[in-house]
C-alpha cells in the first residue's frame, strides 16, 4: 500500500485561495516544504487535508464549519478543498465541499475504482482501516505529538504500535467471540460443569432404575404366559371332563351361543356407537352452539369476502376498471394496498365449504343424536354381561354333577385368573404415562423412560453449551497470549531497527531507546532535549509506518521549531532516507540549518513552495520574481522556487 | 403432520387395535376432542410418532368441522372476537392453507398435536387404564361433557 | 494482508496451548479475513464456528 499527496487546491475558505502542485514530472517529490508565515491559514490547511482523509467533517459543528470561513469574504456562501492523491500509482481525488449558508460539509469522490464522481467521501475500501483517525494521527502531526511518544504519563507509543501493526486484530477476535457466546447461550444458569455433572447423576438412577422395571416387567409377562399355558390346559381339561355328559354339554353350547350372539350385537352397537363419535357435533352440544357462532362471525366478518385478493390485482393490470374510469398509477397503488385486506381465492374455497359443512351438520338435526346409540351400546353391553354371566353361573353350578377332579380343575382355573388379573393390573400400572410430578421413584416404565429422554436430551445440550463456553475461553485465552506475543516481537523489532537508525542520526549523542512500553523509554536517562526527543520520535514513528511495506506520506507543522541548530542539521539530513514523501509546513525561523540539510539529503528530489497575503510588505517581495513562478488569486500568492523560498522573510510575524 | 406419541399408544394397548377402534386415528382423534374440550394443550416433545398428514376416510366428513372446533378453541384461548375482520384474516392466515389436503398450514398442525396430547393427558389423570371398547367410550363421553362444561371457551 | 508477525504469534501462541497446526491456519485465516473489514456478519460467523468447532479442549490429554 502506497499513498501520496500530489497536492491540493482551496477557496473561500480561511486558508488562502491557491493550487498547491507538489508532482515533479507526475512524481511527488521526495521533500516538499510549503512556507506560510504564522496567521496564513496554516492550521486550517492542515485540518483539511486530515478531515479529506478521515472523513471527519461530516461530524462537523456550525462553530467548527463557521470559523473556516474566509475572513477576507465574509459574504462567500460555499467553499471548497480539494485533495489530490495516489493511490498505488492511482489516482484518487477527495473534495470537501462546505456550504456556510447551511453550515454542512458533504464530500465528492473520484478514482478509477469508482469510475467517475460519486457523492460522498468513498474512498476504495482497501485503504479504509489506514484512514481511521488514529492512523492518520500517526503521518499528520505536529511537533508536540513527536514529544507526546516519550510520555510516561500518555500510551500513544502503544497504541500507535498496535493501530500500525494490526495488534487490534486480537481484540476484535476476543470480542467476536464474546457476542457469539452472548448468541449462542441458552441458559446462562444451567452452565456449569457441577450442575452437569448432577444431571449425569440423576441420568444414571433413572437408567438404573429403568432397568429393575424392565426385569420386573419381564418377571410379570413371562408369569402371564406360563399362567396363560397352564389356564388353556385346565380349559381343555374341564371341556373333555364336559364332554362325557351330554346334557350339561347341550346346555353349555346353548349357554355359549347366546355368549357369542350377545357379543356379536354388542360388536355392531359399538360400532354405530364409534360412528358417531367421529362426528364432534354429536359429542358435545356446546360444539354445535359453537360451530354455529363461528359460522355467524364469519357471515358478520364478511368471510369470504365476495371478492378475493386476486380479482383487485388482476384489476390493477387492466387500463380501465369495471366502473369504466380509466386506472392510473395512483389508481393501481390504492387497490394494490386495498388488495392485501382480501383473502386469496384458496381461502375463501376452504372457508365456504367450512361454512357449508357446519349448516349440514350443525344447523339441523338431520339424522339420529348420539344418545341413541349410547342407548342401544349400553343394551347390547347389558345383554352380553347376562349371557356371560349365564354362561358362568351355569359352568359353577355343574360342579356338582361332576368328578371330584372337576371341582379341583376349576379351583385351579379361579386361582390362575386371579393371578393373571394381578399381573395385568401391575402391568398397566407399569405403561402409565408420564406426570409432571413424576421422580425417577416412579413404577411406570413409560415415565422413566420419558424422564430418561428429557434428562437426555438435557444433557446434550448442557454439554454444549459447557463445551462452546470452554472453547471460546480458550480461543480468548490464544488470542489475548497471541497478542502479547506478537507484541514483543514487534517491539523487540522495533526497538532493533530504532536503535540502529539513532546510531545514525544522532551522531554526537547516541540515544538509545531501551523499551517502549506505553511510552518510548530511552537507555540510561529519562528523556532527552527537546530535539533529541523529536529525532527518536521521527525515527520511531517511521520505522513503524513502513513495517508491512506500506508507505505514508509524512506531513509535520513546524517540524524543526524546537530543535537545536546541530540537530536540526542531523534531522533534516535523515528524513529523506526515513520516508518516501515529506511535506512539511515550517515558518521562516525554521529554515536555517534545517533546510540545507534536507536539500543535500534529497536528491534534489525537493519542492520549495511559500504562501502568503499580499500586503504592503510583501507587495515589495515579489517585484522580481519571474511571472510563470507566480499565482495570484485575490490577495493570496504562491511562489514557487528555492530562491525565493530562502528569501523570504516578514519583518514582522503576524 | 399429525404425530402421536407412544405413550398414548402403550395407554390403549388394552382395547386397540381391535373392535371399533381400528387406526391410529382414532386415538389421535379422541385425545384431540378432549384436549380441545378441556381446554388443554401440552408441547409435544422427545420421541414422536409421525402419523399421516391428511384426514383419514373415517374422519373426511367431519374434517371441516374438526378444524372449525379448533379454531374456535385457538379463538377462545386468546380471546379473539372473529367478527373483527383483520383480526379474523390473520388467524385464517395462520392456520388455513389451501394448498395442503389437510386444509393446515404447519402452525395448524403444530397446535393440533399439542391439544391432542393435551387431551389424552386428562384421560389418564381421570380414567383408568381402559381395559373394555364398550366402557371406555361411554365413560370418555360422560369425562369429555363434563370437561367442557367446566371450560369457559365452551359455555 | 497481515503482518507476518501477527501469523507468528497465533502459530505460538496455539503451540504454548497444544493446538494443532490445522486449528492455527484456520485462526489465522478468519484474523485476515477480519483484517480485510469486508466480511458481512454471516461470512464472519462462519469463520468462527469453524475456528470453535475445531479447537481441541484437550480432553484426550486429561
Amino acid at each position: 500500500m502506497k499513498i501520496t499527496i500530489n497536492g491540493w487546491e482551496s477557496f473561500g475558505l480561511r486558508c488562502p485561495d491557491v493550487k498547491v502542485n507538489l508532482l515533479k514530472n507526475s512524481t511527488p517529490s521526495r521533500v516538499a516544504l510549503i512556507q506560510m508565515p504564522n496567521g496564513t491559514g496554516k492550521t486550517t490547511t492542515l485540518k483539511l487535508i486530515r478531515a479529506s482523509l478521515t472523513g471527519a467533517a461530516q461530524n462537523w459543528s456550525r462553530d467548527e464549519i463557521t470559523e473556516l470561513k474566509s475572513l477576507k469574504n465574509p459574504n462567500v456562501q460555499t467553499g471548497k478543498f480539494i485533495l489530490e492523491l495516489s493511490v498505488d500509482e492511482k489516482p484518487l481525488v477527495i473534495e470537501t465541499i462546505i456550504d456556510f449558508v447551511e453550515a454542512k460539509v458533504r464530500y465528492r469522490t473520484s478514482s478509477i475504482l469508482l469510475g467517475g464522481v460519486e457523492d460522498g467521501w468513498r474512498p476504495p475500501p482497501n485503504i479504509k482501516r489506514f484512514l481511521e483517525e488514529k492512523f492518520v494521527s500517526l503521518f499528520i502531526f505536529d511537533g508536540e505529538f513527536a514529544a507526546d511518544l516519550l510520555d510516561s504519563t500518555k500510551t500513544k507509543a502503544t497504541e500507535a504500535i498496535e493501530t500500525l501493526s494490526q495488534l487490534d486484530l486480537f481484540d476484535e477476535v476476543v470480542s467476536e467471540a464474546d457476542f457469539f457466546w452472548e448468541k449462542q447461550k441458552r441458559d446462562a444458569s444451567g452452565t456449569s460443569k457441577p450442575y452437569l455433572n448432577s444431571l449425569k447423576e440423576r441420568e444414571a438412577a433413572l437408567t438404573r432404575r429403568l432397568a429393575e422395571l424392565k426385569k420386573s416387567r419381564e418377571t410379570a409377562q413371562n408369569d402371564v404366559a406360563s399362567f396363560s399355558k397352564r389356564l388353556a390346559e385346565v380349559d381343555a381339561q374341564l371341556d373333555e371332563k364336559i364332554g362325557q355328559n351330554e346334557t350339561i354339554r347341550s346346555e353349555k353350547d346353548r349357554l355359549s351361543k347366546a355368549k357369542s350372539d350377545a357379543d356379536a350385537e354388542l360388536s355392531t352397537a359399538l360400532e354405530k356407537y364409534m360412528q358417531d363419535l367421529r362426528y364432534p357435533h354429536k359429542l358435545y352440544d356446546g360444539f354445535v352452539r359453537h360451530l354455529n357462532t363461528f359460522k355467524v362471525s364469519l357471515d358478520q366478518a364478511k368471510l369470504p369476502d365476495t371478492s378475493s385478493r386476486q380479482f383487485f390485482i388482476e384489476l390493477c393490470e387492466e387500463i380501465n376498471c369495471v366502473c369504466g374510469r380509466p386506472i392510473g398509477p395512483n389508481e393501481q397503488n390504492h387497490i394494490r394496498e386495498h388488495a392485501e385486506h382480501y383473502l386469496s381465492g384458496d381461502i375463501s374455497g376452504v372457508l365456504n365449504a367450512i361454512k357449508n359443512d357446519i349448516n349440514i351438520y350443525a344447523n339441523q338435526n338431520f339424522d339420529e343424536p348420539l344418545s341413541d346409540s349410547r342407548l342401544k351400546l349400553s343394551d347390547a353391553q347389558a345383554k352380553f354381561h347376562d349371557a356371560s354371566t349365564g354362561f358362568s353361573n351355569y359352568m359353577l353350578k355343574i360342579k356338582d354333577f361332576q368328578d371330584k377332579g372337576y371341582e379341583e380343575l376349576l379351583k385351579e382355573k379361579a386361582q390362575i385368573e386371579l393371578e393373571i388379573r394381578s399381573r395385568d393390573n401391575f402391568l398397566s400400572f407399569m405403561s402409565a404415562p408420564y406426570k409432571s410430578s413424576d421422580d425417577e421413584k416412579s413404577s411406570s416404565v413409560v415415565s422413566i423412560e420419558t424422564q430418561l429422554r428429557d434428562m437426555q436430551d438435557r444433557i446434550a445440550e448442557v454439554t454444549d453449551t459447557v463445551e462452546l463456553r470452554e472453547r471460546i475461553n480458550l480461543l480468548s485465552k490464544i488470542a489475548t497470549n497471541a497478542k502479547l506475543i506478537a507484541k514483543k516481537s514487534l517491539h523487540k523489532q522495533l526497538i532493533d531497527e530504532c536503535n540502529e537508525r539513532l546510531s545514525k542520526v544522532l551522531v554526537n549523542s547516541p540515544l538509545q531507546i531501551e523499551d517502549i512500553d506505553n511510552h518510548i523509554k530511552l537507555k540510561g536517562q529519562a528523556g532527552g532535549s527537546v530535539g533529541q526527543t523529536l529525532a527518536v520520535a521521527y525515527v520511531f514513528l517511521t520505522a513503524a509506518l513502513h513495517r508491512g511495506s506500506h508507505q505514508f506520506p509524512l506531513v509535520v507543522d513546524s517540524p524543526a521549531g524546537s530543535l537545536e541548530q546541530l540537530v536540526r542539521k542531523e534531522v533534516g539530513k535523515v528524513i529523506p532516507e526515513l520516508c518516501e514523501q515529506f511535506i512539511s509546513f515550517i515558518i521562516d525561523t525554521e529554515k536555517i540549518g534545517f533546510v540545507p540539510a534536507l536539500e543535500s539529503a534529497s536528491n534534489d528530489s525537493i519542492s520549495y513552495s511559500t504562501i502568503f497575503r499580499l500586503n504592503q510588505t510583501s507587495e515589495k517581495l515579489i517585484k522580481n520574481v519571474p511571472n510563470e513562478n507566480i499565482q495570484m488569486n485575490g490577495d493570496s500568492v504562491l511562489v514557487t522556487g528555492k530562491e525565493f523560498f530562502v528569501q523570504f522573510t516578514l519583518d514582522k510575524e503576524e | 403432520m399429525f404425530r402421536l406419541k407412544p405413550e398414548v399408544e402403550s395407554w390403549f394397548s388394552n382395547i386397540f387395535p381391535k373392535g371399533a377402534l381400528k387406526s391410529k386415528w382414532d386415538l389421535y382423534y379422541l385425545c384431540l376432542m378432549v384436549g380441545l374440550g378441556g381446554g388443554r394443550s401440552e408441547p409435544v416433545t422427545g420421541e414422536r410418532t409421525d402419523m399421516v398428514d391428511y384426514f383419514i376416510e373415517d374422519y373426511k366428513k367431519s374434517q371441516k368441522l374438526i378444524i372449525s372446533l379448533f379454531m374456535c378453541a385457538e379463538l377462545g384461548k386468546f380471546g379473539i372476537q372473529f367478527s373483527d375482520r383483520l383480526m379474523a384474516k390473520e388467524i385464517l392466515d395462520k392456520y388455513l392453507n389451501p394448498t395442503n389436503p389437510s386444509f393446515l398450514t404447519n402452525n395448524a398442525f403444530q397446535r393440533m398435536n399439542e391439544y391432542s396430547y393435551g387431551g389424552f393427558l386428562l384421560l389418564a389423570e381421570n380414567l383408568g387404564k381402559p381395559n373394555d371398547q364398550a366402557t371406555f367410550l361411554m365413560q370418555y363421553e360422560d369425562l369429555l361433557n363434563r370437561l367442557a362444561n367446566e371450560n369457559a371457551t365452551w359455555a | 494482508m497481515i503482518d507476518s508477525e501477527i501469523k507468528n504469534a497465533i502459530r505460538i501462541a496455539c503451540g504454548q496451548d497444544g493446538q494443532d497446526d490445522d486449528f492455527a491456519n484456520k485462526l489465522i485465516k478468519w484474523v485476515e479475513a477480519l483484517s480485510s473489514k469486508s466480511m458481512n456478519a454471516s461470512q464472519n460467523s462462519d469463520h468462527l464456528n469453524v475456528v470453535i468447532k475445531s479447537i481441541n479442549l484437550g480432553k484426550d490429554k486429561q
